[in-house]
């Protein structure tokens, strides 16, 4: 299973950056061999960011999506796509991947912000 | 005695000669509706052929100051892709080569973003199977007449909830007057696609700012666009009262000439706010007048 978590910068270390479709950089993990790739995100993108980011996480056959709460377009493309969202606001990509595994992420289902 | 031919000839052709002024701003409420109805106002009484076109179609408000008899309205449609999902295999290739990532696919989905698209139609064109039809929306509308004084007028709406203008801002330019000695089109805010479709094909931008360092900072970026067009620029201070120095420093050291000020005066900004043309009761004619010959100097440069 592979999960895309959106990072400030290309470190597991790195915390959940604040926004998603215009996140640094995507981590694309792989939980089965622990294998991952940062993917420089491209964010001068003027228009319809959150798709391209959603078409990235289908395109890597991802399952699962770790960020801040993603905007609107974004939230309709992944509910279409059937990924899930997860909340990993406050955390680096290291710790949301750990809480991840013991189920204790929050699933996000709304763009309304919390 | 006859007029030699070459004579006659030459005149037609500086008579059938429009020019193009577009008033923008960087900053919003600058004033660039105060100085387009007012330049476009003094400019009818003087004689000309003026048409004023409101491309602030997000916010249309020049039609605020005058009477305008509308004769014509017509929509504007873009064409959205519709996705016959029987023949779609999902290859992708339409995501791929949509610019504005108003589509995305997925082995099992195809969705796509209405309010994304652009209409520009490419998703249709690259689809393999056919899968791709085309039905039109209505994104706004242009209403065209005159004034009760006979300024030729336009103006583009966008309806709510639209993302792009640029297609009704473009329909509206179509319906430039050939016959207009002077079109002044009057700008949205800003430096982004519908300001650049407002000052392509124009002949002359006239940039209105204010005496501050916010002012100062769009009039920058204002000034940076419009350099990409190669056409000659030149600035209105308005509300100037002489106590913020910084556009004039910028403006000596760019070499871009400072065209007119406006005073900071309750009675011009009294007489806006009950939509009246300040040039029609204060000594403006003749600033606007002066105004439109360094225009005209300055563009035959």
């Amino acid at each position: 299973m592979k999960i895309m978590i959106a990072v400030d910068q290309p470190s597991l270390d790195s915390k959940i950056s604040d926004r998603f479709a215009r996140t640094a950089y995507f981590l694309i993990y792989d939980l089965q061999d622990q294998k991952y790739q940062f993917i420089n995100n491209d964010i001068e993108t003027k228009h319809g960011a959150g798709p391209k980011a959603v078409q990235l996480a289908i395109d890597n056959k991802v399952s699962a999506i770790i960020s801040a709460i993603p905007g609107e377009n974004a939230m309709d493309a992944i509910k279409e796509s059937k990924i899930k969202v997860y909340d990993g606001r406050g955390f680096s990509a290291k710790e949301a991947l750990e809480k991840f595994k013991n189920g204790e992420l929050k699933e996000v289902s709304t763009t309304h912000h919390l | 005695m006859a007029i030699p031919f070459r004579l006659t000839e030459d005149r037609s052709l500086l008579a059938t000669r429009t020019m193009k002024i577009a008033v923008l701003s960087g900053k919003g409420g600058t004033g660039k509706t105060t100085v387009a109805t007012n330049l476009a106002y003094v400019l009818h009484m003087v004689g000309k052929t003026i048409q004023l076109l409101d491309t602030d179609v997000e916010e249309p408000n020049a039609h605020i100051f005058f009477n305008v008899n509308y004769n014509h309205e017509e929509n504007v449609q873009i064409l959205l892709p519709v996705i016959d999902r029987n023949l779609c295999t999902h290859c992708g290739i339409c995501a791929k080569s949509c610019e504005f990532s108003a589509i995305t696919v997925s082995p099992k989905y195809i969705m796509v973003f209405d309010s994304l698209c652009h209409g520009c139609g490419v998703c249709s064109m690259v689809c393999p199977v056919k899968a791709i039809s085309e039905k039109p929306k209505d994104i706004g509308m242009i209403k065209l007449g005159t004034t009760e004084e006979g300024i030729i007028f336009g103006e583009g709406i966008m309806n709510i909830g639209e993302p792009s203008p640029v297609r009704i801002i473009r329909q509206l330019k179509k319906h430039i007057d050939p016959a207009a000695d002077v079109v002044v089109l009057d700008s949205p805010p800003g430096t982004s696609c519908p300001v650049i479709e407002t000052v392509h094909d124009t002949d002359f931008a006239l940039l209105v700012t204010e005496p501050t360092p916010f002012g100062l900072h769009d009039l920058k970026l204002a000034i940076e666009t419009t350099r990409e067009f190669n056409i000659p620029i030149g600035v209105v201070i308005n509300r100037y009262d002489g106590s913020y120095k910084g556009i004039e420093a910028y403006l000596d050291k760019e070499e871009i000439p400072l065209l007119m000020t406006i005073s900071y005066d309750a009675k011009i900004a009294r007489d806006y706010s009950k939509g009246f043309l300040f040039s029609k009761t204060q000594n403006y004619a003749d600033k606007f007048s002066d105004l439109f010959e360094r225009i005209e100097v300055i563009a035959k440069c």
